[in-house]
């Protein structure tokens, strides 16, 4: 997952980054729709997760936000990047951006030698997750302790085709304008 | 000054937004639940309730509103995972 080189989508340049509590409290005071379920401190999961990433829109700032509490778990079928909570800034939603995060997380994972992605979302998201191809399952070995939440899985076929859509929007002008 | 052009052509990302439909929220995975925010507005209102013999009808407003956005965002997290109850390891 580069640092150096943006991504370009549409009409802007974007940068993943370590977040930090400062960003996390930029996110805190993201204007959200009541329809929003969210309920956490961003500033506290950044602090106390294993890892957190953000994206970064030059000159507007975070974007999006992920954090992994615990980086890799260790399930049957081998070794997950565990994806806690990942938040969009609401006013960028309806873009395809958020596919976007999603195929940096997968950047992430297979950095990390993952052979998958695990996550949790409320099933109202399942067309977004089986867009992005993934599938609709948990992996055996991880607890689902909230039935009323949707388990995924990312193999890691579908995590390599997502890295290849990403790579395609790696902005090289920067590097072209250095030389 | 850049002299290349941005790709305008339309990327498989926007392909994928388009196929997926509009989002309900802008929260997209939240594999861990936190603790009921019931939980929390029991102890706010416990404030509420040792405030209120205070001469204070700003403050017991204030405490009052909080205790009722809690109550509203709780609703709204269980009414998205009715069975959630409880965080679990792994």
């Amino acid at each position: 997952m580069p640092r150096d080189t943006p991504y370009g989508y549409g009409d802007q340049l974007y940068r993943v980054e370590e977040a930090s509590t400062d960003i996390g409290r930029e996110a805190d005071v993201w204007v959200r729709p009541e329809s929003d379920v969210h309920s956490w401190s961003w500033a506290k999961k950044v602090h106390r997760s294993r890892e957190a990433w953000v994206l970064m829109e030059d000159s507007q700032g975070p974007v999006a936000l992920w954090t992994s509490e615990k980086g890799l778990i260790t399930l049957v079928e081998g070794q997950f990047y565990r994806l806690d909570h990942i938040e969009l800034r609401p006013d960028r939603r309806g873009s395809g951006l958020g596919f976007l995060v999603l195929a940096l997380i997968a950047c992430r994972a297979l950095e990390l030698n993952a052979i998958g992605v695990v996550l949790r979302c409320i099933p109202a998201l399942r067309a977004f997750y089986e867009t992005a191809g993934g599938e609709a399952r948990t992996p055996k070995g991880w607890n689902v302790p909230y039935p009323g939440m949707l388990a995924f899985t990312f193999p890691e076929a579908v995590l390599r085709s997502l890295k290849a859509t990403a790579d395609e929007h790696l902005d090289q002008e920067e590097d072209q304008e250095r030389v | 000054m850049s002299t290349s052009i941005r790709k305008k052509t339309k990327s498989a990302f926007d392909q994928m937004a388009e196929k997926a439909g509009p989002l309900p929220t802008a929260v997209l995975a939240q594999t861990y639940l936190e603790r009921p925010i019931s939980t929390q507005a029991e102890g706010v209102a416990r404030a509420l309730l040792g405030e209120l013999s205070a001469d204070d009808d700003d403050r017991r407003a204030r405490l009052a509103r909080a205790v009722e956005q809690l109550v509203v965002a709780d609703r709204k997290m269980h009414e998205a995972a009715p069975s959630a109850k409880r965080r679990s390891h792994g």
